[in-house]
């Protein structure tokens, strides 16, 4: 069983393609992450190289387009272990039969692979809407959110330019933030913990908040696991309507 | 607006703010999409598609800040909660503090934006007065380009309501009930008339505002909401008013609202709930109207009911044997999405995957399409795995039904029908 080990970059997951190319040998699992090492296993590292990277990549594009390299790529955003895995299984197939395959649904690779982008998807967009702000002193925005995938920087934009004002979303599973000025906005990660002043005001606001969350539900209809199929439970605890309720009334 | 100029922080307290959400609640629709607003200054925009931001205990999403600028009303509609005759806490808010809230509210992403109603405090023209006001001072002096679901107020000034049109992203007059005669019953002082007249006129305003490109006028249109289950008219009655709704005033959504009883002194309106079976059904129905190519009068007519135990589309395919079994190879778009439990979602992967290869029924079980339902509708690379004997099938279609599941009776209505609810899916 051969074994990839790559640097966990997108130009190190392009190299893998170019190995496997060049030896004409298609490896069972590609990897960028420490695993349990078996007997079997033939691990290979596979060294970053820009110029071999520039040369699968400029394939993908031919064979598909730059939106099919897009989509290979916005897959790796998932903390699926298997996701770098899934990306180059349904690379390699691009590659082979010289086309665009990431819409061959029949395909348990390309299936594997639409199902991590349509979770990042969905995630994303449930983060426009469950990221909760806060007003820390000073004026600027601060929020915390803890997504499954990587896509922090994906929703910032959205933010940028709905509020045009400063702003902090700190993805504190991997303890990277977004800030803005209100114009742009710069991924980064700090070095020490963040620490956030609300500004007085902010206690007021979030209880006003939760009393209209709980007046706008109609007690006659309660349907709790409707409610958690749009809404997660994991998401509860850093929402500022969900997070005080005492538990017994979120019991099913 | 004398309040604006008061001095110190106006803000809502809990029990205003309870009491005007309590009295909107009712209200169905909390879409936030079809409009793309930009923000030119100021703070906000609109999301085509719309954004959930929070979702409740009874499964409904909030999306925007539903709420009344007042509940104190001078019509005694037999249906509502707010009645003159009714007795329960009064509370209005003025215009600044709404907005105040609003602004506190959006920029830490609770909502979407507002959903601005009220009820007839003292005039129609008064409270649509108010309620421009207060839209006006949100985009003007607030700078708010965030998403505004006015509610329109039967019988006001026609110019006000013109005006108002071009500050918000979507406006709504509700029916209330599906027929003239139902409304002269339990609604005595609106009349068919003044709700339908700001319909029509804003929307042939609408047309021309498309047409000359002015963009700041309704972006998202025009929706109604009728209450199902409070008076005694068909299925069929309802879908072709829906569909007429539709074709004529180019509403965006229809909403039906399943009669909740909360007034029990009256003998004009049923005492118990009709249950949402029905209100789920009609929805269904309005599903296939609107996105699926069928009209009214194929799936049911005037005088029926629709049938509780089949969801619309089945009992379509049911009355048409002649069309089926389609192949899902080679059939065209809008032919597969004709077949019981394939929807656009599934159709559009079939097409997808049919490119590379021809599919099996293995192939559309492993693509996670739902083929309980359509194995009696199609043949797969040739293949026919259902069952001919329409009595059998219609059994099966029933029993495969979530609908019809006793846990679920008690529900809203399904997953996918609430999203769209929610969403409006343009």
């Amino acid at each position: 069983m051969i074994v990839y080990k790559f640097d966990s970059t997108k130009e190190g997951l392009l190299c893998c393609l170019f190995e496997s190319f060049s030896k004409k040998e298609l490896p069972e699992l590609v990897t960028s992450s420490t695993f349990q090492e078996q007997f079997e296993m033939q691990v290979k590292i596979i060294e970053t190289n820009a110029v071999n990277a520039e040369r699968v990549s400029k394939g993908l594009i031919k064979y598909g387009s730059i939106a099919l390299l897009n989509r290979l790529f916005y897959a790796l955003r998932s903390s699926d272990s298997l996701s770098e895995n899934a990306v180059f299984q349904v690379a390699y197939k691009c590659l082979k039969n010289r086309r665009d395959e990431t819409y061959n649904l029949t395909d348990s690779d390309v299936l594997y692979f639409t199902d991590l982008c349509s979770k990042i998807n969905t995630e994303r967009h449930r983060y426009l809407g469950f990221t909760r702000f806060s007003e820390a002193q000073g004026g600027i925005l601060y929020a915390h959110i803890e997504p499954d995938n990587d896509i922090v920087d994906l929703i910032a934009p959205h933010f940028v330019k709905r509020l045009a004002l400063r702003f902090i979303i700190h993805d504190v599973v991997r303890n990277k933030v977004v800030i803005s000025d209100g114009k742009a906005f710069e991924v980064f990660k700090p070095t020490t913990p963040l620490v956030v002043y609300l500004s007085p005001k902010e206690k007021e606001i979030e209880a006003l908040w939760q009393k209209y969350y709980q007046s706008v539900n109609i007690t006659e209809r309660k349907n709790l696991k409707q409610m958690h199929n749009f809404m997660p439970r994991r998401y509860e605890k850093r929402l500022v309507e969900t997070k005080n309720l005492s538990s017994p009334i979120f019991k099913d | 607006m004398k309040q604006m100029f008061e001095k110190g922080e106006n803000m809502i307290d809990q029990n205003t703010l309870k009491i005007l959400t309590d009295s909107a609640k009712y209200d169905v629709s909390c879409s936030s999409s079809g409009s793309e607003r930009k923000r030119d200054f100021g703070i906000g925009n609109c999301h085509m598609a719309g954004i959930c931001h929070s979702f409740t205990q009874d499964g409904r999403c909030i999306s925007l800040l539903k709420i009344l600028m007042s509940n104190k009303c001078v019509y005694d509609c037999l249906y509502c909660v707010n009645r003159r005759s009714n007795d329960v806490p009064r509370a209005s808010a003025n215009p600044k503090d709404l907005c105040e809230l609003i602004m506190d509210f959006y920029k830490r992403n609770y909502i979407e934006g507002v959903f601005l109603s009220s009820a007839v405090d003292k005039s129609p023209n008064e409270t649509m007065e108010r309620l421009l006001d207060t839209v006006i001072m949100l985009r003007k002096v607030y700078g708010f380009n965030g998403y505004i679901h006015l509610k329109g107020i039967p019988s006001a000034d026609r110019l006000m309501v013109m005006r108002a049109a071009s500050f918000v992203d979507r406006m709504s007059f509700n029916i209330e009930l599906p027929s003239e005669k139902s409304l002269k019953l339990l609604a005595p002082q609106k009349s068919k008339n003044a709700i339908i007249r700001p319909m029509r006129e804003l929307s042939s305003e609408y047309l021309i505002a498309k047409e000359e490109k002015r963009k700041h006028f309704l972006p998202a249109g025009q929706t109604t909401q009728m209450i199902v289950g409070a008076s005694d008219e068909s299925d069929g009655k309802v879908l072709k008013l829906t569909e007429s709704l539709y074709s004529f005033y180019k509403l965006k959504r229809v909403y039906f609202s399943s009669y909740v009883p909360t007034n029990y002194d009256t003998n004009l309106l049923p005492k118990t709930s009709v249950g949402l079976l029905k209100e789920h059904r009609l929805y269904q129905a309005d599903w296939l109207l609107r996105f699926y190519g069928f009209s009214a009068s194929e799936l049911i007519s005037e005088d029926e009911d629709l049938d509780p135990m089949l969801d619309p589309k089945c009992a379509w395919a049911l009355k048409h044997p002649e069309l089926f079994p389609v192949e899902v190879n080679t059939a065209p778009p809008e032919v597969l999405v004709r077949v019981p439990g394939i929807g656009i979602k599934g159709a559009n992967k079939i097409i997808m995957a049919r490119r590379y290869t021809k599919l099996t029924l293995e192939d559309l079980v492993k693509m996670r399409i739902v083929t309980k339902r359509a194995i009696h509708f199609i043949t797969a690379n040739g293949k026919f795995f259902g069952k001919e004997h329409l009595p059998t099938v219609r059994l099966l279609l029933s029993l495969n039904d979530k609908a019809l599941e006793p846990k679920q009776m008690s529900m809203f209505s399904d997953q996918e029908t609430t999203l769209s609810l929610i969403t409006g899916e343009l």
